[in-house]
């Protein structure tokens, strides 16, 4: 232990008991002021900023794993993958001449129906650099922030699907909230017969909750849920899940439904952020 | 007095060990342990609190509490209340702590997170935010378990540096 003369004096902490009671003050002022309004958000970005060398220090052996990774497959791995991304590259150009056409045709519809056509959104890779932060929450941090112009509310989606949207940004990072957080619940609609409903998080990465489907609703295991665009957060139609199991109890009002989210959302690492304006 | 050149090292462990303790809140661990992560920083602002009081109170404690809430992005202020009241507690009663056999000591440790999470546990009701028992009493299991020996390795690296000091 420290070995400290308490003999000739005895320690007293000077001010504790009044420094305590300002200090708990201020933090509670603190917690009221962020539960109630955003007028924080100054003094969080300058903390995160302080604290982003060290997350990027925590990141870099991951990152160093896979840039080895990446760097030391061998030629032979490199030609089979090449390979594969070649006819998968094919396969796309080919959907994608389908897709141009079927866009004019959209727009050319769209016209004659007064509606505003929104399929073009700018999009931003961006990178996942801490996961995990707090067990209540599924939250992750993004490596793009304000000075990319990310803002609160960009939709966050991988290569299948969508993942969340951005809940806070900081001036070099940004932090996200996925579709599986309890607090989240993304505004769907059924792909095959466009019933609209929400899907909700409830703290699994594999299960989305769909409340309030009447016990009549025709849905099906399997289905494709997309994002409905209603509520102004999410563009329309990108996939959100697949309809995993429906149990109907007729003696309940609405069956139980739950869905699997499409994105993997806790094995992806580069994600996509879709800019609406 | 030699107590000014004795405070310096001391100080420069503490910042060291404050760094190493905010990598340790932020590196990833697998999905099974994620609850039993203990909270490195309490534990280590307990052990300082105890052994050098002086230069480590309760203004470091709230800075490294707001460090934690953008860390782990809670409600800003909630890990700094909570590790206040702990640290008050403990620099209150340091003395007595010191000369407690570390069984004894441990025990308390183990009342004092779990006074930690009830705190958590507490806001988060306040605020809405639910989540499962187990979430809670995984840190406070994994940091009594852990407390004989971080109390160990650190007064065995602050015995170091005064000893050398001294001679």
């Amino acid at each position: 232990m420290v070995v400290e003369p308490d003999k000739h004096r005895r320690q007293r902490i000077p001010a504790l008991n009044i420094k305590f009671i300002i200090l708990i003050c201020l933090s509670f002022l603190l917690l009221i002021t962020d539960q109630k309004n955003n007028y924080l958000s100054l003094l969080r970005n300058s903390i995160a900023i302080a604290i982003h060398p060290i997350q990027a220090i925590v990141d870099l052996p991951q990152r160093l794993w896979h840039w080895t990774g990446e760097n030391l497959a061998s030629r032979e791995d490199l030609l089979i993958e090449n390979k594969k991304l070649h006819q998968e590259q094919l396969y796309k150009e080919f959907t994608l001449q389908r897709y141009a056409s079927l866009e004019q045709e959209n727009i050319r519809l769209r016209k004659i129906l007064n509606a505003a056509s929104n399929i073009k959104n700018s999009v931003q890779i961006a990178r996942i650099i801490s996961v995990d932060i707090n067990p209540f929450r599924h939250l992750v941090i993004i490596n793009k922030g304000e000075q990319d112009s990310v803002y609160n509310g960009q939709v966050l989606v991988d290569a299948n699907g969508v993942i969340g949207q951005i809940l806070q940004t900081n001036f070099l990072s940004s932090k996200a909230i996925l579709i599986s957080d309890t607090d989240h619940a993304t505004p769907v609609e059924i792909n095959r017969n466009g019933f609209r409903t929400i899907a909700q998080g409830n703290g699994s990465f594999t299960h989305l909750i769909i409340p309030f489907v009447p016990n009549n609703t025709d849905i099906k295991v399997g289905d494709l849920m997309v994002t409905s665009g209603l509520g102004g957060k999410f563009p329309a139609g990108y996939p959100v899940a697949i309809i995993d199991s429906i149990s109907r109890d007729p003696s309940q009002q609405f069956a139980n439904v739950t869905a699997r989210p499409i994105a993997s959302l806790n094995q992806v690492r580069e994600v996509i952020l879709i800019n609406i304006n | 007095m030699s107590s000014k050149s004795q405070n310096n090292p001391n100080k420069i462990i503490a910042f060291i060990a404050t760094l190493i303790c905010i990598i340790l809140v932020l590196i990833p661990v697998p999905e099974a342990l994620k609850i039993y992560k203990p909270d490195w920083p309490l534990l280590l602002l307990i052990f300082l609190a105890i052994h050098i009081p002086k230069e480590f109170n309760l203004g470091t404690t709230f800075l490294i509490g707001l460090l934690i809430d953008v860390v782990k992005g809670s409600l800003l202020g909630q890990h700094a209340m909570a590790s206040l009241l702990i640290i008050f507690l403990v620099t209150k009663f340091h003395l007595q702590l010191r000369i407690y056999p570390l069984l004894q000591l441990t025990a308390i440790v183990c009342f004092l997170l779990t006074l930690y999470q009830f705190i958590l546990f507490w806001i988060n009701g306040v605020s809405g935010i639910s989540s499962s028992f187990q979430s809670y009493l995984g840190p406070v299991i994994s940091g009594t378990i852990l407390w004989p020996i971080i109390t160990k390795l650190l007064s065995q690296l602050f015995l170091y540096t005064t000893s050398k000091k001294q001679v």
